[in-house]
């Protein structure tokens, strides 16, 4: 590569005539390739390292929320991936003997923790200390999240639950990124009567809850992985448009853009190499946010009967699920609450690491 | 309302033409903004950015337009580069009044007037390696579609400018101002126009690297024989580069002459004020200052008259009444005043 | 407390200037390396005095003044060597308490964008009002008055509509003279004027420029000038410091350096500028290349790379500023009497 342009700037040295003011430009050329390193205003060793420095990767390295962050969702998409591997139990199936055993895990359990037994309440307010595992006989078996009413293994349905909820929001920040930023880059780039009826239809849409109008989705769609993921990413829509529309209008004002105008690049080719390169960065940030907003969503709509159906689990749905045995067995919701929570809280980390980064106008 | 009024008087003063075409007509050019008031059912404000300019450019010619800031001498280089629609008038490149072209016509126009535009800084794509800038044009025009061509005659262009070819691959933060300020040229220069407006490119830099730079356009010009439209604020830079100069005040040319006249004899009372602020050129040197009361009017809103009829110290009744239209004074020297009518 | 006391109790020497500056050193901490911004600059000026700083960007001028009131960012910029006496104080000594006092009422700051020295939500009448009553004992109407009248002062046309009027409203020339007439208020005994015209139309240049000659004759004030533009200094300097890459290289008397320049950046420079009484259309001279960077400075003479009589030396040493004439002052390996015979020869470059 270096011969290349070594080849290059001999042959371009052959066709250059002395000319009197060339001795300037030899001199310039001289001293950014003299082996003296002081007068090149760019040191190839100092550029190297600035841009090592500088590049998006080591400066989110160095920010410490944001790799937690990180480690949290990449923790939460391996344990979704690899999820056949680290399951003993099929999410699917039935023992409805072996309904709500409490977590036992083992090892631990030498602890007097996490051992399969549970507090019983009694008609006068006494308790007492029971062990279903020993009960219904499955004195054998580990289910480290417990079972459901129907007697699933409630870590198999939180993993291959990651899967869904993790595809769900994913999938609807897609749809609704790439419905918003094309709707964005048109109505920010043209303005005028586009602008207005684009974003007006768009204001229509925030005006309602984000809620209601996934509801409304719902009832229209029917329920399915594929409608919850369409339902969530166009309530999504004027979200992602109206971060679009603004950085394409700060965008487009840049003088690098009329300098590009002048050169005479068309629409088509305005949009797509120059201001969509250059307003993508807040964009990748709400992306991010985005997720664990979508996350919510999902499990809002699961949770109101509307997500994903049985039997595919999802993390909103083992919710609901747990919502009605609060009292009596109070894991289901927590456990389910809280990879929601570690996961929303992970994408949020994330997201705003990823802005310090990005978009240091942010920055307080 | 005013603008219409100003825009009847002109035409009688019809210019006698040229010897040879000029490159470059620049017609009775007028450039107003409409101002939202934020006021509903308000009629917008009319801010008169250029008014009834009209200019020529010859082949090979450095024209210079010189003003204090809100002159119009950006807006005026911005509407014959096609950023900004004029209001009224045209501009006549080779006989052909490049707004009313359309389709290929007007690409074939853009190629021949190009901009070199004042920041450095926010003038180049962030995201775009040097070399990619300089392709651009070659690859929005489908000229040279062989790359390895495409990439010698870069790097060549990269040569002519006086940038290390080693940073084909660099990205525009990695280059200082004045380097910055090459590649907008090599840019420019990438597709062989006739005519490349310079808004004031050397402002931003330091003046040794000012220097560099003026020397990069003076010697393009003889090489590539290209006309430039060189707008600063800077008469010294100016009068350096041009072979006429235009001096602007709110919108209005209010004096047009050769390089060499502007600094032996100023006529316009505005052109002498703006002289005699100019710092001294030694410690040694005691400059008479000739003082314009008050500040610049706002370009905003309905005018009559002489633009500086309220600040000119030799104003008269009827400088308040009427524009004075740019007459010659003898030598090719051109002055829109009164006084020497 | 106390110290402060003692400060004001102490009265400057008749032998010590009002602004010295010692072998001034200030680096920069960036992610990849040090950058020596200011590296070794002294300088004294007396009350009544101009000095000009002049440089391109990047020489460390602003930098040099930033640190006289010590206004440096945070954590990346440190005074690592040196010391700077204000009025027969220790300015490096001084608390943020002390500091703050004598940024306001001693020391008036003139900066490059007007803009970011006025609060743009407040009237301009009401700030200055709040600065002078921050610093003087004085009523609020009182205030306004001596409001009112340095408003006059600097040619701001009807000042009593302008007090009302908000920064937005005003142009850069009338902000910057709001800036200027703030400091007449207080009455500084020393005024940074860090680039205060760069953004302003040469006639409104002219008109502030003015001003502040005005100001200094009246209150006898010291003023720091930095700034770019060779003219301005002619005009308005009685001293002038050379800087490049954070070192000074030469400091004179404005007319001696005018006359007699010894540092071959200095020629480079004055030879650089268009003049308006030349021939248009020649070439001017110029430096080649481009300023070094910042953080590989220091083991030799700094501009070596780009000096066109650069010898073996100057590519090994640091050369020190030496005194060549009386209060002239040349940090280059160039002997004094070569130095006459390149100058000579390079004229025909």
């Amino acid at each position: 590569m270096t011969q290349q342009t070594d080849a290059k700037l001999t042959s371009v040295n052959a066709v250059k005539d002395a000319n009197d003011v060339s001795t300037e430009t030899a001199a310039i050329l001289g001293a950014t390739g003299a082996a003296d390193r002081l007068g090149s205003e760019y040191d190839e060793e100092l550029l190297r390292k600035e841009r090592k420095a500088n590049s998006a990767w080591s400066k989110l390295r160095r920010n410490k929320t944001a790799m937690v962050g990180l480690v949290i969702v990449v923790i939460m998409v391996s344990l979704a991936v690899f999820a056949p591997f680290l399951t003993t139990y099929d999410y699917k199936a039935i023992d409805p003997i072996a309904s709500y055993l409490p977590p036992r895990i083992p090892v631990i359990e030498d602890l007097g923790i996490f051992d399969g037994t549970e507090i019983k309440k009694g008609p006068e307010g006494t308790s007492t200390v029971v062990n279903p595992y020993v009960q219904k006989n499955r004195t054998d078996e580990y289910h480290i999240f417990g079972t459901d009413k129907i007697g699933r293994d409630l870590f198999s349905r939180m993993l291959y639950g990651a899967r869904i909820s993790l595809i769900v929001a994913f999938g609807g920040t897609i749809v609704a990124g790439a419905i918003g930023v094309i709707l964005g880059l048109i109505a920010g780039y043209f303005g005028g009567a586009v602008d207005s009826v684009i974003m007006r239809i768009m204001d229509g849409m925030l005006s309602f809850p984000f809620i209601l109008l996934a509801i409304i989705l719902m009832t229209v769609l029917g329920s399915g992985l594929f409608n919850v993921i369409l339902a969530i990413g166009i309530g999504n829509v004027p979200n992602f448009a109206r971060v679009v529309r603004g950085e394409v209008y700060i965008v487009k004002s840049q003088e690098y853009c009329n300098a590009a105008r002048i050169i005479g690049v068309s629409n088509i080719r305005m949009l797509f190499t120059h201001i969509l390169p250059n307003a993508i960065s807040p964009l990748i940030v709400y992306a991010t946010l985005g997720i664990a907003g979508a996350i919510i969503s999902e499990a809002a709509l699961s949770f109101l009967g509307l997500g994903i159906t049985e039997p595919t689990p999802s993390w909103g749905q083992i919710l609901y699920s747990g919502k009605d045995v609060m009292n009596g067995h109070p894991y289901i919701a927590t456990i389910s609450g809280l990879f929601i929570l570690i996961t929303v809280l992970g994408f949020n980390l994330l997201g705003d690491g990823i802005r310090d980064v990005l978009d240091p106008k942010m920055k307080k | 309302m005013t603008a219409e009024t100003v825009n009847k008087i002109e035409p009688e003063t019809a210019q006698t033409a040229p010897a040879d075409v000029p490159l470059l007509k620049i017609n009775h050019l007028t450039k107003e903004f409409k101002l939202k008031t934020g006021v509903p059912f308000q009629k917008p404000l009319t801010l008169h950015a250029v008014t009834d300019v009209s200019l020529e450019l010859r082949a090979g010619e450095t024209l210079g337009v010189i003003g204090e800031s809100g002159c119009g001498k950006s807006t005026l280089g911005r509407t014959i580069t096609m950023l900004h629609k004029a209001t009224s008038g045209s501009v006549e490149f080779n006989g052909v009044n490049i707004f009313n072209l359309q389709g290929q016509d007007l690409v074939k126009v853009r190629r021949d007037i190009q901009m070199v535009f004042q920041d450095p800084f926010s003038s180049l794509d962030p995201r775009k390696t040097c070399g990619q800038l300089i392709a651009e044009p070659l690859i929005v025009h489908k000229l040279m579609p062989d790359q390895r061509e495409r990439e010698k005659y870069i790097l060549s262009l990269m040569h002519e400018v006086g940038l290390d070819i080693q940073h084909v691959n660099r990205y525009p933060h990695e280059f200082s101002g004045g380097q910055r300020q090459r590649i907008n040229v090599a840019r420019a220069l990438a597709l062989s126009p006739k005519i490349i407006v310079c808004d004031e490119p050397v402002s931003a830099l330091d003046v040794s690297i000012q220097a560099q730079v003026l020397n990069l356009f003076n010697r393009l010009q003889e090489e590539h024989h290209i006309s430039y439209l060189f707008i600063s604020h800077d008469l010294a830079v100016i009068k350096h580069v041009s072979d006429r100069i235009a001096i602007m005040y709110l919108g209005y040319v209010v004096e047009l002459c050769e390089a060499a006249q502007i600094y032996s004899e100023p006529l316009h009372p505005y052109t002498k004020a703006l002289l005699s602020a100019i710092p001294p050129e030694s410690p040694f040197e005691k400059k008479e200052r000739i003082v314009l009361e008050g500040e610049i009017p706002s370009p905003v809103g309905d005018r009559v008259g002489c633009p500086l009829a309220g600040r000119c110290p030799y104003c008269q009744d009827r400088c308040k009444q009427e524009m004075p239209t740019l007459k010659d004074h003898g030598n090719n020297h051109e002055v829109a005043c009164f006084l020497y009518e | 407390m106390s110290d402060l006391q003692k400060n004001k109790t102490q009265q400057a020497s008749p032998h010590e200037p009002l602004l010295s500056v010692k072998d001034l050193q200030t680096h920069f901490y960036t992610a990849t390396g040090i950058a020596k911004a200011v590296d070794g600059v002294s300088f004294d000026v007396d009350a009544g005095k101009t000095l000009g700083i002049v440089g391109e960007s990047g020489s460390g001028k602003s930098v040099t003044a930033n640190s006289i009131i010590r206004l440096l960012p945070p954590r990346t910029g440190k005074i690592v060597g040196g010391s700077i006496r204000f009025d027969g104080k220790d300015v490096l000594a001084m608390s943020q308490k002390e500091l703050v006092s004598l940024r306001g009422s001693d020391i008036a700051m003139i900066f490059q964008d007007p803009m970011t020295s006025l609060d743009p939500v407040f009237k301009v009448g009401h700030q200055m009002v709040e600065m002078i009553c921050a610093h003087q004992d004085i009523s609020k109407d009182e205030a306004k008055k001596l409001a009112i009248s340095a408003l006059e002062r600097v040619g701001i046309s009807d000042p009593v509509k302008r007090m009302n009027s908000y920064p937005y409203e005003l142009s850069g020339g009338m902000c910057q003279r709001v800036i200027i007439a703030m400091a007449v208020c207080s009455k500084p005994k020393f005024i940074i004027a860090d680039e205060p015209t760069t953004a302003l139309d040469v006639t409104v240049q002219a008109r502030v420029l003015e001003l502040l000659k005005e100001l200094q004759r009246d209150t006898n004030t010291l003023i720091l000038l930095i700034t770019h533009n060779l003219g301005v200094v002619w005009e308005m300097c009685d001293d002038v410091m050379v800087m490049y890459a954070g070192k000074t290289v030469e400091k004179a008397e404005t007319r001696e350096l005018y006359a007699e320049p010894m540092h071959p950046y200095t020629w480079g420079l004055l030879d650089s500028i268009p003049r308006l009484s030349d021939e248009s259309k020649g070439l001017l001279r110029t430096i080649p290349g481009v300023p070094p960077d910042l953080r590989l400075t220091g083991t030799c003479c700094n501009f070596c790379n780009r000096c066109i009589y650069a010898q073996e030396i100057c590519h090994k040493e640091v050369p020190p500023l030496i005194e060549v004439k009386p209060n002239h002052f040349v940090a280059c390996h160039l002997q004094n009497g070569e130095r006459t015979l390149v100058r000579e020869s390079g004229d025909v470059k």
